[in-house]
């Protein structure tokens, strides 16, 4: 595979000083752009777009569903799902989409896409930081260890591939607990794990984020001098230092400050860059989450599921509007329960509600992780089918909260809310391929009120067929994503960004 | 290996002879049995009539013991802090500034690092809060005063020069050389710093807000860091140093502490000396003597105004104390003067307030020959308007119980519950016919057969302070024209009057041992393990000798395990 040609290198100080075509300047002065009327920038600035991407790790919809009682044919096979393609109408969605009837005129459904990894996480490797396997992105583009999130990062960083300035927009690793915010870029994660068997939480604390944005109670760099950052290098090393040789007590001591002092210079360098535009955060951002709200999760996490999201996508949503970040990744919790733990399953009073009646221990005891993300076709269980349908309801009320946010917020020009799952229809082999995928927002163009169904005479991706026919790679819509919000341009092989017209 | 935690165990090994206050001999006149309720510890003692005791044996033979407890590192409280910034750079840092108030810990010293190093103080926020104040005084230094730190090294504008102002400027704000310390902050990090900027003054700005924003600054530790072993190790120069000045002058050690080898007795002492004549010295009484004395807590003093006297005399009261003590600590040659004085600091408006003739001026002044009426904290309105608690008279308990506890250092516990502090007496016409109630209630005697005679001995000062031989105010006590009677006993010897009291109070060992424990517990910034009472009570008792002048206690003191040693 060739090497591919991105954008000049530019450090990252020459990128603050606004001698690249001025477009980063316009990125990192976020105050001029608070000036102007929103719609002429949101609209206008390519590099100002927000990209926002919901997943559901183990997300499934029905394969074959053909509840005659419910007047409604559901199939795997997205080319029979209402509309086939072409505008949504009158008519209302598929049954999984019910809670988006509303919001015709500010999503479309895509279809007809293929991924390259296989497995849970799959559009996400495309996504963030997860590259292993190696993401759509990494295979196709040659762009190693990238995915759209460090590609748009490293795009705003001046064109750097430096793992280093990309970290600086970027955050390439998750971790449990912890909010993964940068300067561009937020990463939620409330999601379950089934490690033996056994649910392991993970969450992103709406307090630890909201501080990490906007500073919280924390003071600011006062005069956005970066070297503050740097001193405060010295002060942590000598910290780390100190910490090796310190007795027990003053350890904690030390640790104490190593933590305060780590959480001080990430929010002086979240100041450094888009100080501007935190100050303009003034007016937007929402309350800060309480810190009671983190006690709360932690003792009970899916009872508290709701808030948590919320209290987030609020954020993220606030985040963006100000400029202080323009990528933003959320995985959400795990579609399923384990059937130890079958009553507190997010979806639970979904589940009874979609039942009609209180479900029993018995109802739910093959609702484990295999039995139900994994259940594909293997017989007519419609109880399964109807909590399959019920989980996919409780996600898309997430989603179209994420959309209201927008809509409130007058961003839904300058915005693409991207929501997808990792498996397609029936998900009984884990299948890449075909899976819908929703988009919000009229971001860079994009049409909405559709369902656009990708063309089956797309070519064969370049590493061999699928297994319902010819699908146009996935990393073609990202690739187009990124011209199109933020003029990046990329060309690899089957990969051109050619979506058919998604685009206006 | 020993943790903090053993200390219990030290306790044990000595066994029955760390039991500090077991017998006073030689004073008990009346060797009776008391039953002491919720008296401290000695719920039963033989000994004086008061029942607090006075191990002069164990005192005589014990051994420091050089089993310490560990010292942690501990945070500047905010006056350190300040007294610095004063002290390097001639700048002043508001008190509004600190992330955290100044609070007294256990010791009851605001230096004392049981308090300063707890980390539930130490909020993101909080700590975020001092790389700011770091910032700004920095940024105060390099606008206002910039000399202080540029004259530290030769002014040309390189590596060499700016290197040593680096080195130079670091000495003094660690307290220490850079890189003495394991993994120090490098020279060539802060050089580095220095250098991102385009001039010399920010390059300076920058690298003081490194240094004042460092735990090596806002942190004071002696030894902690490497010494793993059960025995104290003694501190070395530049940690002698440091305990030394901020023992002294609550502030960082300059340089000429810094370079003097106080590991030589005699450079130790001419060190002690030249601090002690510097003005920094002064702060021993406003911080200590403060600490100590509770005397500027003036919000439970009655309101001067109401007894026809100005409300500005309180401050000139707290304004008396801080120069008697200063006077005592610095160039009295005896240091229980302050018990027992016949002299005070007094300008024109405290003479006219205390009836004494020929001051004149608002400068304080030595004012000696006063009589029985004034001389020694004891005597000061300072002490005497707080203590009578907020009341429209004196308050004979509350005035008794700041000498036991703050003076003599008598273990006391707090009233049992249920019990009626405030109990109606109608009988009692008097404060002394209020006491014997005191004396008679089972529940009460324990700890009042301390408190009311010492507090009855002072009854010939009113609630602010003025000398009176007729209760006058209050019709509590019985109306006008009650003669005061001031009298009492004090560990089985009668006493009349306050020039009495006095005295008895500044003979007693207990006194001896408290004003010691006192000043090691601040010089050490912790309250006294039971390990150093040894060493405490043996500077205790040489108070009352020739070399009993606070300076003399100081050099015992910086020549103690508990100061010149860091703990396990």
């Amino acid at each position: 595979m060739k090497a591919k040609k991105h954008f000049p290198e530019l450090s990252r100080r020459q990128f603050l000083r606004g001698t690249f075509r001025g477009l980063p300047v316009f990125v990192a002065m976020p105050t001029l752009l608070s000036l102007m009327p929103k719609r002429t920038w949101a609209a206008d600035a390519v590099g100002t777009n927000n990209f926002l991407y919901m997943y559901i790790p183990d997300g499934t919809f029905p394969h074959k569903i053909n509840a005659a009682s419910q007047s409604v044919v559901y199939d795997h096979k997205m080319s029979l799902w209402y509309p086939k393609t072409g505008a949504f109408g009158s008519g209302n969605l598929p049954l999984f989409l019910k809670n988006l009837n509303n919001y015709k005129n500010d999503f479309s459904l895509l279809s007809g896409f293929k991924g390259y990894s296989q497995g849970h996480l799959a559009p996400a490797y495309a996504l963030t930081g997860n590259t292993t396997p190696a993401s759509d992105l990494a295979k196709n583009l040659n762009f190693p260890n990238d995915s759209i999130d460090q590609v748009i990062g490293s795009h705003l960083a001046g064109g750097s591939k430096n793992a280093g300035d990309i970290s600086k927009y970027v955050v390439n690793t998750e971790l449990p607990g912890e909010a993964g915010g940068t300067e561009l870029h937020i990463k939620l994660s409330h999601h379950m794990t089934f490690l033996n068997h056994q649910p392991t939480l993970v969450y992103t604390s709406p307090s630890k984020l909201f501080k990490s944005i906007f500073g919280g109670s924390l003071p600011t760099n006062p005069d956005g001098n970066q070297q503050y950052i740097n001193s405060l290098d010295l002060v942590l090393d000598d910290i780390k230092t100190k910490m090796s040789s310190a007795s027990k007590e003053d350890k904690q001591t030390l640790e104490r400050w190593l933590s305060g002092y780590e959480e001080l210079q990430k929010q002086f360098g979240a100041n450094s860059s888009v100080a501007a535009a935190a100050a303009s955060c003034d007016s937007t951002k929402p309350p800060m989450p309480s810190e009671s709200l983190d006690a709360a999760v932690k003792a009970d996490l899916f009872m508290n599921y709701d808030q948590i999201c919320k209290a987030n996508m609020d954020i993220m949503v606030a985040a963006m509007e100000c400029g202080a970040r323009r990528v933003g990744t959320l995985m959400m919790m795990s579609e399923t329960t384990k059937a130890g733990k079958w009553d507190e399953a997010v979806a639970t009073q979904d589940l009874h509600q979609e039942a009609g009646r209180s479900l029993t221990l018995n109802d739910m005891k093959v609702d484990k992780h295999i039995g139900m993300a994994h259940y594909g076709d293997e017989g007519s269980d419609m109880l399964k089918y109807m909590r399959l349908v019920s989980i996919n309801n409780y996600f898309m009320r997430k989603y179209t909260y994420l959309i209201d946010q927008l809509k409130t917020r007058n961003m839904m020009d300058n915005s693409l809310a991207i929501c997808s799952y990792s498996f397609r229809c029936g998900n009984h082999k884990g299948g890449n391929h075909d899976y819908p995928i929703l988009v919000a927002g009229k971001a860079g163009g994009f049409k909405t009120g559709f369902h656009h169904r990708m063309s089956n005479k797309t070519p064969e991706d370049s590493w061999g067929s699928g297994d319902n026919g010819p699908c146009k790679p996935l990393s073609n819509l990202w690739v187009s994503t990124l011209k199109k919000l933020y003029g990046i341009n990329y060309t690899d092989g089957t990969v051109n960004g050619n979506v058919d017209g998604i685009f206006g | 290996m020993l943790s903090s935690g053993d200390l219990l165990d030290v306790d044990f090994l000595f066994g029955g002879n760390m039991k500090r206050l077991k017998l006073w001999i030689g004073v008990s006149a009346l060797a009776v049995t008391v039953a002491f309720q919720n008296c401290g510890e000695l719920v039963s003692s033989v000994g004086s009539e008061d029942g607090s005791s006075y191990d002069s044996e164990f005192v005589s033979k014990c051994v420091p013991s050089n089993i310490l407890p560990k010292v942690q590192m501990h945070r500047l409280s905010n006056k350190e802090y300040q007294n610095i910034v004063a002290d390097l750079f001639g700048r002043n840092v508001a008190t509004t500034s600190f992330p955290l108030a100044d609070a007294t810990g256990v010791s009851g010293f605001s230096n004392d690092y049981a308090r300063m190093n707890n980390t539930s103080y130490l909020a993101d926020e909080v700590l975020a809060g001092y790389y700011v104040l770091a910032m700004n005084v920095a940024k105060d230094v390099m606008a206002n005063n910039p000399n202080s730190v540029l004259n530290l090294a030769c002014k040309q504008n390189n590596d060499n020069c700016n290197g040593t102002l680096i080195e130079n400027l670091a000495m003094l704000v660690f307290r220490r050389p850079l890189g003495s310390v394991t993994g120090d902050m490098s020279k060539t990090g802060l050089l580095t710093l220095f250098k991102s900027q385009n001039t010399r003054a920010k390059g300076v700005e920058l690298v003081l807000t490194t240094l004042l924003g460092s735990p090596s600054f806002l942190y004071r530790s002696y030894g902690s860091f490497t010494n793993s072993n059960a025995q104290a190790v003694d501190l070395n120069n530049y940690e002698m140093a440091s305990r030394l000045s901020f023992f002294l002058w609550a502030s960082a050690p300059d340089v000429a502490l810094l370079n003097a080898n106080l590991a030589d007795g005699a450079i130790l002492d001419a060190q002690i000396d030249r601090m002690l004549a510097s003005t920094k010295a002064k702060r021993l009484s406003t911080l200590f003597g403060d600490e100590w004395t509770k005397y500027t807590d003036v919000t439970l003093s009655p309101v001067p105004s109401e007894f026809g006297v100005s409300d500005t005399i309180a401050t000139q009261a707290v304004g008396e104390s801080r120069e008697f003590i200063n006077h005592v600590f610095v160039n009295s040659t005896r240091l229980l003067d302050i018990v027992d004085a016949n002299y005070s600091y007094l300008n024109s408006e405290m003479a006219d307030f205390y009836g004494i003739n020929g001051v004149s001026g608002n400068n304080f002044q030595l004012v000696p020959n006063l009589g029985e009426e004034r001389g020694g904290l004891l005597t000061h309105m300072s002490l005497l308007s707080p203590t009578s608690g907020g009341d429209t008279d004196s308050h004979p308990v509350r005035r008794g119980l700041w000498v036991a506890k703050d003076i003599m250092c008598i273990p006391l516990n707090a009233p049992p519950d249920g019990v009626d502090t405030e109990p109606d007496i109608p009988q009692a016409k008097t404060p002394a016919e209020f006491a014997e109630y005191h004396s008679a209630t089972p529940a009460c005697m324990g700890c009042h057969r301390v408190l009311d005679p010492i507090g009855l001995g002072m009854e010939n000062y009113d609630a602010i302070g003025q000398w009176r031989t007729m209760y006058t105010i209050g019709a509590k006590w019985g109306g006008k024209n009650i003669p005061v009677q001031p009298e009492g006993s004090l560990t089985g010897v009668n006493f009349s009057g306050p020039a009495e009291l006095k005295k008895l109070i500044s003979k007693d060992p207990r006194t001896h041992a408290c004003i010691s424990e006192k000043i090691m517990s601040y010089a050490i910034g912790r309250s006294l393990a039971s390990v150093d009472h040894c060493e405490s009570e043996k500077i205790g008792q040489t108070i009352v000798g020739n070399q009993g002048s606070f300076r003399e206690v100081v050099k015992r003191v910086v020549r103690s395990n508990a100061f010149s040693k860091g703990g396990r």
